[in-house]
């Protein structure tokens, strides 16, 4: 049972209405926490943010994935959380820490996935694989950040 | 608005030993109020937080889930707050906060706001995605108001009228609050009074069946004679009777003196009488019908039970089964209120209904002819319907005879209303049936229906 792998994935609205470099910001540090935090915890995923929507998988022990999500729970920089999928998995999808950003102008966010998240976030009984295989390949295609070894904000 | 809060605040300021202990939780209310009097009275909010459905939540996915989202409830909350915020834990899974200090109401509204927000998040708990809803009741401490027994008090009240706005509402106390709570509380008080004081009465009015002209039966409905408010209305009592638990102890009651009734009245003539969701979903409710019947020694076919479409809303196999023995019994059953909520043709036609009673709003008067005209498409579709599962339709409210004409035009066998008498006393029950013994003789076919059809008259 403690070999098991959890995942959740969920997306949420950002709350964060700051200037460009304030957000990104806030996101460093959300991004150097949840570094810290989740291998304590043995917990990997991946982030994505088009700053308007978050979008994030966690996968690990169950255990570490639930303090992880309660943790993001309390915070206030994000709100309408709404889990697309959760249960066991096989292996991670996601084996190093990763975030994919997309679209760092809240005037022209990525229309593809603004409306991936949208229509995820106004229908949560929608299939949270299509999310999921969206930031995998972002992931994938774009580019991977995997922390620390590299910055994570190129955007900033 | 229930007064049992106050009973238990009270409850709970003698016996804080039922609180437990935990980290960030100060150990009892009885603290919690001491800790009051020692504020700055004026800039001090009190806030009591419930969290909704938490039995339902317990007997679902267990006591162990249910007491880790609480659990992860409060630190949520204590994470929220600053270090001169307390938080205490009480029992019936709410919380109280003191936020200290709060200067406007509109600050205190905010915090609460963001403490719903945090509240009514998913929990994640072995493995299981948790929803919870929540609601809160806020007081201020105002320069005339600072007696921390008062403060919390208040907020309960505040609490009490949240949780009737529904989930996730934030209620700051009112002063009006303490008398609706108050007169609630009386009212409560007299409705346990009132079946051993024989306050209540049922009332008989008039049903007939259109095309002959004729009495068919009665439909019972209780009245409350109150010592001193005079008659009260069942829209009035009856949610308080069910909130109080009492709707079946009244229900059982008019149902029995219905059925005694029955057994009194000639020939074939059929009472309704009213049964309430919490009656029919009583697994016993079949057979506290049964023995109503037997006890009176009247045939089941001269009982129709009405019920609304709120019973079949959360269609249990227990409900369905209660219905299908009741209409094994030979017991006729009613569909009340229909065309007004969600009117489920699927099951009015699964269902073992005899009657569909439409909704006297659907005969009113409205403004425009369209408006009419669209009105009595609805009612010509509910009587066609009722037609092709071989129901009776009977509609309600009819209270002129331009409005019988039409209900009949459009295909309704029965109907009720001012128009044929209101309900009246048992007592007066015998001048009623002598007054229906010749047929009405209301000139329905003497007009010409095809020239008045499809408008208001």
């Amino acid at each position: 049972m403690t070999n098991d792998l959890y995942q959740v994935l969920y997306c949420s609205r950002n709350c964060m209405h700051g200037t460009k470099p304030q957000t990104a910001l806030e996101i460093n540090s959300i991004l150097a926490a949840s570094r810290r935090n989740n291998a304590r915890v043995g917990v990997t995923g991946a982030l994505l943010f088009n700053s308007i929507l978050f979008a994030q998988v966690l996968e690990g022990p169950i255990e570490g994935v639930e303090k992880i999500f309660e943790q993001i729970q309390r915070d206030l920089r994000h709100s309408d959380l709404i889990v697309l999928d959760s249960g066991l998995i096989e292996a991670r999808n996601f084996p190093i820490w990763s975030m994919a950003f997309a679209g760092d102008d809240s005037e022209a966010p990525d229309p593809l996935i603004a409306a991936t998240l949208n229509a995820a976030i106004s229908d949560p009984s929608a299939d949270g694989k299509q999310v999921l295989s969206m930031l995998s390949n972002l992931v994938l295609q774009e580019e991977v950040w995997a922390l620390p070894s590299r910055h994570p904000l190129a955007f900033v | 608005m229930s007064p049992s809060s106050i009973d238990r605040l009270q409850h709970t300021r003698s016996t804080p030993e039922q609180l437990q202990r935990s980290d960030g939780f100060i150990d009892s209310f009885a603290s919690l109020a001491l800790m009051l009097s020692r504020e700055t009275p004026s800039s001090i909010a009190v806030l009591i937080i419930s969290l909704d459905h938490f039995k339902t939540l317990s007997e679902t996915l267990g006591h162990v889930i249910a007491d880790h989202v609480l659990e992860l409830a409060g630190q949520r909350l204590q994470s929220a707050l600053r270090d001169t915020d307390t938080l205490a834990r009480l029992p019936d899974n709410e919380f109280a906060i003191v936020l200290n200090p709060v200067h406007s109401a509109i600050e205190a509204r905010m915090t609460a706001d963001s403490l719903m927000d945090l509240l009514q998040r998913a929990y994640l708990v072995r493995g299981q995605v948790v929803k919870t809803s929540a609601n809160i009741g806020i007081k201020l401490a105002t320069k005339s108001g600072t007696d921390p027994e008062t403060l919390l008090t208040r907020a309960a009240m505040a609490l009490q009228c949240a949780k009737s706005a529904g989930p996730g509402a934030v209620q700051l106390f009112e002063t009006t609050m303490e008398d609706e709570i108050v007169a609630h509380h009386e009212l409560v008080c007299d409705l346990h009074k009132a079946l051993l004081l024989h306050q209540f009465e049922v009332h008989y009015q008039p049903q007939v069946d259109i095309g002959i002209q004729r009495l068919t039966g009665f439909e019972a409905l209780v009245r409350w004679r109150h010592p001193e408010l005079g008659w009260i209305p069942p829209a009035q009592f009856i949610p308080i009777a069910e909130e109080a638990g009492l709707i079946e102890m009244i229900g059982e009651w008019v149902l029995r003196t219905a059925c005694q009734e029955a057994a009194r009245l000639p020939g074939e003539i059929v009472v309704a009488v009213n049964a309430s969701p919490i009656q029919v979903r009583n697994k016993s409710f079949a057979t506290s019908v049964e023995r109503a019947l037997s006890v009176a020694c009247v045939p089941a076919s001269r009982l129709e039970i009405e019920i609304t479409e709120g019973v079949l809303m959360q269609e249990s196999a227990s409900v369905l089964a209660t219905l299908n023995e009741l209409h094994s019994m030979g017991v006729r059953l009613a569909m009340d209120d229909f065309g007004t909520g969600y009117s489920s043709l699927g099951q009015l036609a699964r269902l073992p209904f005899d009657t569909i009673k439409i909704d006297r709003s659907l005969i009113i008067d409205r403004p425009t002819i369209v408006e009419n005209v669209k009105q009595r498409a609805i009612v010509r579709a509910i009587a066609t319907l009722g037609k092709g599962l071989g129901m009776c339709t009977l509609i309600e409210g009819i209270e002129t005879v331009s409005q019988l004409m039409n209900a009949y035009s459009d295909g309704c066998t029965s109907a009720q209303g001012y128009l044929f008498g209101k309900a009246v006393s048992a007592a007066q029950l015998d001048e009623v049936i002598a007054a229906f013994s010749r047929r009405l003789n209301i000139p329905l076919e003497s007009t010409k229906l095809s020239e008045l059809s499809g408008v208001k008259l």
